[in-house]
């Protein structure tokens, strides 16, 4: 799921029916929240940073949904009625998306 | 296998020594299986087998053809896609869309696109041209593309029916 040229993923990352599934930082050391990613996921080879703002700036919303496996899981949605996001928003996201360099 | 090859995914093997043949100039296609699982076909790497049992250049390389025929090896892998697959959430791509992303391939002069499968059953192909991109998102129902230039930051996103419509705008967008 990643464009090599572009160094970034595929806006197809950020296509999903019940929303995009993320990490909050909740105050984490980037790092720290890298460490859980990888033991959460360990079959992923990087990881990606979004902020709210940039959310908001394409007209998203982000929603904490906490659980027991993910404290801090959140979800980015359309609007407060449809989870999917447009094309759009997905590529502006995609686009936006930071890179996180680790160890 | 070789130090110089490196698996990248089951079906496929890389290597980063072979020499491409006189005939094939520069990059001609680039495709993503999945979670980073990539395959490059530029000057720095080249498929030279779809099968590790048998590890040889294809022998009659064409430009088009090779490029078609890794798209769709590409596409059908997506029917191997379990449910979760894309972090925990993630439905597997209905046949139907495979069969119409397979369809489109047969139908497309331009092969140079990066392929995805989305979490909403739908599969995506991806065409760059400098600052201009193409996203042809694949259903059942026809396709979402979605046009932009990130130098101007222009957008258009719409709707398609049709394979035609949708070969059309491929064309289009390679003027």
């Amino acid at each position: 799921m990643w464009k090599i040229d572009k160094n970034r993923p595929t806006s197809a990352l950020f296509k999903d029916e019940r929303g995009v599934s993320v990490s909050r930082s909740c105050g984490r050391e980037e790092l720290k929240c890298v460490q859980q990613m990888r033991i959460a996921f360990p079959n992923s080879l990087r990881v990606v940073s979004v902020d709210v703002n940039q959310c908001h700036e394409v007209g998203a919303q982000v929603y904490d949904c906490p659980n027991d496996m993910v404290p801090c899981h959140a979800e980015i949605h359309r609007n407060e009625k449809t989870a999917l996001l447009t094309s759009s928003m997905a590529r502006k996201l995609a686009v936006a998306a930071r890179v996180i360099e680790y160890p | 296998m070789s130090t110089a090859e490196r698996s990248v995914h089951p079906s496929f093997v890389v290597s980063d020594t072979a020499t491409e043949p006189p005939h094939i100039q520069g990059k001609f296609t680039r495709g993503s299986i999945m979670d980073d699982d990539l395959i490059y076909t530029d000057k720095s790497f080249m498929i030279v087998a779809f099968d590790t049992a048998t590890a040889t250049i294809l022998p009659h390389f064409d430009r088009r053809a090779t490029a078609a025929t890794i798209n769709r090896r590409i596409i059908k892998s997506f029917a191997d896609l379990q449910p979760g697959w894309n972090g925990g959430s993630g439905e597997p791509v209905p046949d139907e869309v495979i069969q119409r992303a397979l369809a489109l391939i047969d139908r497309l002069e331009f092969q140079d696109m990066e392929i995805f499968p989305t979490g909403r059953k739908t599969i995506q192909f991806e065409f760059d041209i400098g600052t201009m991109s193409l996203e042809v998102e694949i259903g059942a129902d026809g396709a979402t593309i979605l046009r932009s230039n990130e130098a101007t930051g222009e957008e258009r996103e719409f709707e398609l029916k049709t394979d035609r419509e949708i070969v059309d705008e491929i064309r289009r967008f390679h003027g």
